[in-house]
């Protein structure tokens, strides 16, 4: 399970700083990488072979993170470690680009060897690793006010001799240092929940499932033991609790590395230590069918293939009770579309071209109620049958709608148990937003130029609504 | 904005500036680079050896900077190395990393740096600096270094703090990485074994386990065995470790063999609670180690406990691919093994592989052929009109992949699957996309061919589409079914006539397809089709240049005109059904090969889908061997390392030899960014185009079937016995505008895919470059020499020539004449000079644009003239151009073209020492050994043909012997007189790999013999 070597490229393939872990490759064979990936016509697989060398990469804005091995390695614990590596520099310096690279050397060379030795991945939490990696790092962006969230990390840097590695690294809890103190002691929980939904412009779902994630923020003192209740069908069951209550089925779960994965298994007991601010506690899957929250109908009609007009109709197919938020529609147009005109019924459109989309951004929504934009533009040239067949992207939605889950996961308790016996308390928030929320586009329909149209029908309808 | 960094405090103690957060505006790391006119270096220089720690500091951080971004900064590694004891920890860590990265190149210094490690490594205040320092001399792979790791090794090993005790542990792995035998004397290696029993820390037990994994693979399997206790040990670990220990133990556990079906249970039951983890690394490496204990659990008809195991694999395998693309990739790839083991696994998930419009192209291919793996009767209906949706995606090429598992769900689900595929693809037709409709008719073309006669209803919907068709494998399937079914087609004569009119533009594919179409439609309906298959025949006899081509006119010709009853039976004749899987290449090779696949999960092997063994570091082979040779079962180890390669490939070359390999030649170009997925068997596009080829492949057996009948009067069974693949790879060859890698990959037969392709990369590499008069080296650029510009190389030499050749080439780039031109050979550690006589050939003015190639013959001087310089193959040449003198660019002088032509002193040219000699020379020149291994080698041949090659490149041959099953060749060299080096050149049964073991009285040449070595080995 070993890298011989890491190497961060520009997005040309130009060496911006390497790091040779065995010494059992020549480190100029990065040089075939450029060939195999970089100058590849489409996006080559994130593990190419060439020469007796295996090329294990990741692109991540305008670089590439690659490492060289010449074993048969766990390519998915390199992948990973990769990705780790990335979000560590992505901590330190925000946002990640090439520049980012070029003014922090000394500080990428001493996180190099200190995640990975040998080859080897051997420590990636961040938090940890800024206690005793402390090179000044350069971040692009001025940074104002204390950054993110450990104010109550003490930090080494002042320790008389120079930092020390903290006990966590080697720990069985190694992601949370001693000796964390909190003026106020409060953990935050917000209950998340991402929508990826499919829909045929008819209605059928084609895909849908709910991503969860219950995120916490934690400010707590000490070693605190914390114990989270939620209403999880196989407990009820196994405990005989009655299932008045609505139960969710938590198949898929995957946990943070705190949770003690064994007693889950054993009894269902999400117990932990947390780490110190914040992190996703869990995440789940559930593959139940959801009815789309936000339907998006869509009535494409074309005149003699030089004109066409849309009509997108949108419902919010939620409790009455429920609102949501920050609505933002993006409507798909050729990208040769001329002039397009677009009249919503509520909130403002405009025309994004480098999206190649119309996007409607609708303030608030509230459930059951219905609305419509109408747009219409031009093409600059007369379009052969195939070009409008051609299945243009689907219509993507983002919305937010706080207080409510689409699974019905609820919270019943959290308790945090601390040797010093501090009372905690802790805030709970729901909320269900978009993931991958597609719904496809009708197809056309062709419309002679002076016929009454379906659409001019619909409109007055919805507009009469 | 560059602010400097606050000023450190007093020498004793020193403080590191804050982190970031709290620290004032940092200095930019941009202004490391700023240059002044002065000279940088000579500016760092004088920082480095001045008083002001800040300025060092900052010098250093300059150096790390330029030695960054490739600036040679070696030069001052004395003034920098001079700064590594310090207190400041930040500087240290400078240094250290400057260290490690110039010592090779400066060895005698660098072992200066011995005593600050040990110290470092003894100080007691904090464990960052003794950690460092183990961690530190490890990374430096100077031998003379590593004899002295031992002393801190030892006391770290047992260092009270685990963050010190977890670096030396994977220390003790970069010390055997260099030198097993000194690990071995050491004990090390049984003190891993100790602290895997008895150390309290997880992250230590994680890297001891790490670390003998590592040892254990390079030593085949004797560093390291699990036992009952330690495999208690590592399950209870697994629980604390953080998740890269948690990878580590898991995988030593996938290897850990039991036959006891409790002890099995017992993990599983461990093990399982890893597959909720967020690394999807944990849980890929999880499910290897279930899936392996399971299988255990099966043999053992533990039904209950299995269903335990497996129903709880489906829902966190699925979401892995709420990952990043690229783990989603290895998850797919691995998810594809499973399902072929467990094919219930995971099916009622399909929706959770449908694509997303964002993804990326690898990810959605793969969804694309799990997706055909997993329709069933039942969800077909929802798996058509998802892959009906891609197919009319933006992207071309995913759109073809998507017509192509149409196809692929329709052959494997049958008639009902195909009746709504076929109804599918005929409402893309519709479309009239015209890239969509091409493809589409490619599809149709292979469900006519699985379910004959069913479906001719849509074919006046496919001709009314023909003016669209522009592909060659489309036209190619229209025509192939025309043919098929020109009885039933109104017009049918029009339509081919249609397409003679355009035949002579067409791709060969087509003319064939063309006319074997009209030959089928003349023997169906003669009345109507006697024009066109004359006219026809005349065209591919006449107006072609492709002789198969010509040869199918004549013989259909010969054959129409001899015996149309034969030609009827012939060409008409049924042909064999054709089925498609697209796991049927993993099907094929075999039950063995989807166990190591499984057993390797998450790893390279399952991504690419090729056995392990094909994977085996070929580096690493070797010295095994050579470790081992002393105990005298070098036969059991090397039986394996021997065996491996043949084993890994063999089944890419059983399967080409199949009908579905067939396709991989016309897969090729399409491949390119993965050349190991082409010897992958797993692949869906092979069939496809197999399955395309599918048309002409049949007529073409039909042809050889022909070739015996009318050409030899007997039925000629060779010729028959073979029809299949010998017409098959004979289309294909045409077919494939690129004459693809494969076919060639396999007739080199007993390596493994890796090797076959360094061997094909290394045609271009720059070392063979060199023997072209091309490849010399400019070693003064026109720019700095006033105009004049010299190229050299040294040529090889011809057997006559006592001493080295010497290619130059002098141009005078500039406007104006150049005289006075003059060229030497600067101080060089062999002695080598111009010959006197040959000097006065180097023209002494050049004409503006003159070029002067010429070859200087270079002889060699006595022990004066051989002056050391550093690196010992370095040469300058001195040039004078009118009064000026310069100095090139340094060459390294290409060892193997300065040997001298005989080994033996006053001997005549090619002689060798004699054996006996040689092995008494050997005992003597105990001094400055090497061992060398050069691996992915082409294939060597016989031991004949090495000696041959080595003789020829003045490798004098003394010896060869058995040594167990290895060939044992003894060489030695000279230069200008003097013996250089001696040298045992061991032979890799594979015939792919060498282990040289290099001995010299002369001190730094081994390691120019080495490489020199290995690019005489390269040329073979």
């Amino acid at each position: 399970m070993v890298l011989s070597a890491v190497f961060i490229l520009d997005i040309k393939g130009k060496v911006l700083i390497s790091r040779n872990y065995r010494g059992d490759i020549n480190m100029s064979a990065i040089d075939n990488f450029v060939p195999l990936v970089v100058d590849a016509e489409d996006e080559p697989p994130p593990v190419v072979a060439s020469d007796g060398l295996h090329f294990i990469y990741i692109k991540h804005n305008d670089l590439y993170l690659v490492g060289i091995t010449r074993k048969n390695t766990n390519a998915a614990a390199q992948l990973v470690y990769l990705h780790k590596f990335r979000a560590i520099l992505e901590d330190y310096f925000r946002t990640l680009r090439e520049e980012s690279i070029r003014d922090n050397f000394v500080l990428i060379y001493e996180l190099l060897d200190e995640t990975m030795d040998f080859g080897h991945p051997q420590f990636t939490e961040p938090s940890i690793l800024k206690e005793y990696i402390t090179q000044e790092s350069n971040a692009l962006d001025i940074i104002t006010g204390a950054v993110g969230l450990g104010s109550g990390i003490p930090s080494q840097a002042s320790t008389p001799g120079g930092p020390r590695p903290p006990q966590a690294v080697t720990n069985a809890v190694s992601w949370r240092p001693e000796g964390i103190r909190h003026r106020k002691n409060e953990v935050y929980l917000d209950v998340v929940e991402s929508i990826n939904l499919l829909a045929n412009p008819d209605g059928t779902v084609l895909r849908s499932e709910i991503i969860g994630a219950i995120k916490m923020r934690v400010q707590l003192s000490g070693m605190p033991e914390l114990r989270l209740g939620l209403n999880d069908k196989v407990l009820f069951e196994s405990t005989g609790r009655s299932t008045k209550a609505k139960a969710v089925e938590l198949e898929d779960v995957k946990f943070h590395q705190c949770v003690r994965l064994s007693r889950f298994d054993t009894d269902r007991t999400i117990s932990f230590i947390p780490p110190d601010g914040e992190f996703d506690l869990m995440t789940y899957r559930l593959n139940t069918p959801v009815r789309p929250l936000i339907w998006v109908e869509s009535i494409v009609e074309t005149y003699s293939g030089t004109r066409v007009a849309y009509l997108i109709k949108l419902t919010g197919q939620f409790r009455r009770r429920s609102t949501a938020n920050s609505i933002e529609v993006a409507i798909p147009v050729p990208d040769d579309a001329d002039t397009p005109k677009f009249r919503p019924a509520v909130g403002s459109a405009r025309y994004a071209p480098e999206r190649g989309a119309i996007i409607w951004t609708i303030k608030l929504l509230p459930g059951g109620r219905e609305t419509a934009l109408r747009c219409s533009f031009g093409l600059p040239s007369v379009r052969r049958a195939e070009d409008i067949a051609k299945r243009p992207r689907p219509i993507g939605v983002k919305f937010e709608i706080p207080y409510f889950t689409t699974s019905g996961l609820q919270v019943r308790y959290l308790k945090v148990v601390e040797r010093s016996g501090y009372q905690a308390l802790p805030w709970v928030r729901y909320i269900t937003k978009n993931g991958d929320y597609d719904i496809r586009m009708a197809e056309a329909v062709a419309v002679a130029a002076n016929s009454e149209s379906a659409l001019n029908n619909a409109a007055a309808f919805a507009e009469g609504n | 904005m560059a602010v400097p960094i606050p000023t450190t405090s007093g020498p004793t103690s020193s403080r590191v500036s804050p982190p970031v957060r709290t620290s004032a505006p940092s200095m930019s790391g941009s202004k490391f680079f700023a240059t002044t006119k002065k000279g940088e270096i000579y500016e760092i220089k004088a920082d480095l050896n001045g008083d002001d720690r800040l300025k060092i500091k900052n010098a250093v951080k300059k150096v790390i900077a330029n030695m960054t971004i490739g600036k040679d900064v070696s030069s001052l590694f004395p003034d920098v190395i001079k700064n590594m004891q310090t207190d400041d920890i930040e500087l240290k860590k400078l240094v250290y990393l400057y260290l490690m990265n110039y010592a090779k190149s400066q060895p005698e210094i660098a072992i200066l740096a011995v005593n600050t490690f040990v110290k470092d490594s003894e100080d007691m205040s904090n464990p960052l600096l003794r950690a460092l320092a183990i961690r530190t001399m490890g990374c430096i792979r100077v031998d003379r270094i590593v004899d002295y790791l031992s002393i801190p090794l030892n006391k770290t090993l047992a260092d009270p703090d685990p963050y010190v005790r977890k670096t030396a542990v994977l220390a003790v792995a970069k010390m055997f990485d260099i030198n097993p035998s000194l690990c071995e004397a050491h004990g090390y290696i049984s003190t891993l074994r100790n602290i895997v029993t008895t150390d309290a820390n997880p992250m230590v037990v994680a890297n001891a386990v790490a670390a003998l994994t590592e040892m254990n693979e390079d030593s085949n399997g004797t560093v390291f065995q699990l036992n009952q206790a330690t495999l208690n040990k590592l399950l209870t670990v697994l629980n604390d470790a953080n998740e890269w220990g948690q990878i580590v133990i898991l995988d030593a556990l996938s290897k850990y063999t039991t036959t006891n079906p409790r002890e099995a249970e017992n993990i599983c039951e461990r093990v399982l609670p890893r597959v909720a983890h967020a690394n999807a690394a944990v849980v890929l490496t999880a499910v290897r180690v279930l899936l392996r204990f399971a299988a255990i659990m099966d043999k053992h008809g533990m039904e209950q406990q299995l269903r335990a195991v497996y129903s709880k694999l489906g829902p966190p395998l699925a979401s892995l691919l709420s990952n990043e693309p690229e783990v989603q990739y290895v998850a797919l790839r691995c998810i594809r093994l499973i399902l072929r083991r467990l094919p219930s696994a995971m099916t009622q998930d399909i929706r959770v592989f449908f694509c997303k419009y964002n993804d990326t192209p690898y990810v959605k291919r793969e969804k694309l052929d799990i997706i055909v793996r997993l329709a069933t009767e039942k969800n077909v209906a929802q798996v058509l009109s998802e892959l009906k949706e891609y197919a009319l995606e933006a992207d071309v090429e995913f759109t073809r992949h998507a017509l192509e598992a149409v196809g692929h769900v329709a052959l494997r689900l049958g008639p009902t699957a195909a009746e709504r595929a076929v109804s599918i693809l005929m409402e893309l037709i519709r479309t009239r996309v015209s890239h969509v409709v091409q493809d589409a008719i490619v599809v149709i073309k292979d469900i006519f061919r699985k379910y004959p006669n069913r479906y001719e209803l849509v074919i006046p919907t496919l001709c009314d589409n023909l003016e669209s068709l522009d592909e060659p494998m489309a036209r190619a399937s229209i025509i192939w079914i025309i043919g098929e079914y020109g009885e039933r087609i109104e017009n049918v004569t029009e339509l081919l006539t249609q397409f003679l009119d355009t035949f002579a533009e067409d791709a060969v594919v087509v003319q064939l397809q063309l006319l074997t179409a009209v030959v089928k439609v003349f023997l169906k309906l003669p009345s109507v089709a006697k024009d066109l298959v004359q006219r026809v025949l005349q065209l591919a006899t006449t107006a072609s240049e492709n002789s198969d081509l010509r040869d199918r006119g004549y013989i259909y010709w010969r054959l129409l005109s001899s015996d149309p009853s034969a030609a009827k039976s012939i060409v008409l004749s049924e042909r064999a059904p054709i089925s498609l899987d697209i796991d049927d290449d993993l099907h094929q090779a075999g039950p063995a090969l989807l166990d190591d696949l499984i057993a390797n999960i998450g790893n390279l092997a399952s991504v690419y889908h090729v056995s392990s063994a094909s994977l085996v570091d070929p580096d690493k082979v070797a010295p095994v061997v050579f470790l081992r040779q002393g105990e005298g079962d070098e036969s059991v180890s090397f039986g394996d390392a021997g065996q491996t390669p043949g084993e890994g490939v063999s089944p890419a070359v059983g399967v080409s030899a199949g009908p579905s390999a067939t396709g991989t030649p016309a897969a090729a170009p399409k491949e390119t960014p993965m050349l190991l997925d082409l010897l992958s068997l797993d692949d869906p596009v092979l069939p496809a185009a197999g399955s395309s080829t599918g048309g002409p492949a049949t007529t073409a057996s039909g042809l050889e079937d022909l070739l015996g009948l009318s050409i030899s009067s007997t039925p000629a069974p060779t010729a028959s016995k073979s029809p299949a693949s010998g017409g098959i790879d004979d289309l294909l060859g045409l077919m494939s505008s690129n004459p693809a890698p494969a076919p060639a990959a396999v007739t080199s037969g007993g390596s493994p895919p890796h090797m076959m392709m360094g061997s094909m990369m290394m045609g271009g590499s720059p070392v063979m470059a060199a023997a072209t008069p091309a490849g010399q080296t400019v070693v003064l650029q026109s720019q700095l020499g006033l105009g004049l510009e010299v190229a050299v190389a040294f040529e090889r030499q011809t057997p006559q020539d006592d001493g080295a050749r010497l290619g130059l080439t002098l141009t005078n780039r500039s406007g104006a004449p150049i005289d006075g031109v003059a060229i030497s050979l600067g101080k060089n550690s062999f002695g080598m000079a111009i010959h006197p006589a040959d000097r006065a050939l180097i023209p002494a003015a050049l004409a503006p644009g003159q070029q002067a190639a010429l070859t200087l013959r270079v002889v060699f001087g006595d022990a004066e003239s051989r002056q050391r310089v550093e690196p010992a193959d370095q040469l300058t040449i001195g040039i004078r151009s009118g009064q000026r003198t310069f100095t090139s660019t340094a060459i390294s002088v290409p060892f193997e073209r300065i040997l001298a032509p005989t080994a033996v002193a006053d001997a005549g040219p090619g002689a060798a020492i004699p054996a006996g000699q040689y092995a008494s020379m050997w005992a003597q020149v105990a001094a400055g050994e090497l061992a060398h291994t050069v691996g992915q080698l082409p294939h060597l041949g016989s031991v004949a043909r090495v000696v041959e090659h080595l003789n020829a490149h003045r490798f004098f041959v003394s010896n060869t012997q058995k040594s167990g099953n290895l060939d044992v060749i003894s060489v030695s060299v000279r230069i200008g007189g003097v013996l250089v080096v001696l040298s045992d050149i061991a032979l890799h049964p594979s015939m792919t790999a060498i282990k040289a073991l290099i001995r010299t009285p002369a001190g730094g040449v081994a390691p120019l013999f080495a490489s020199a070595l290995e690019r005489v080995m390269r040329s073979i």
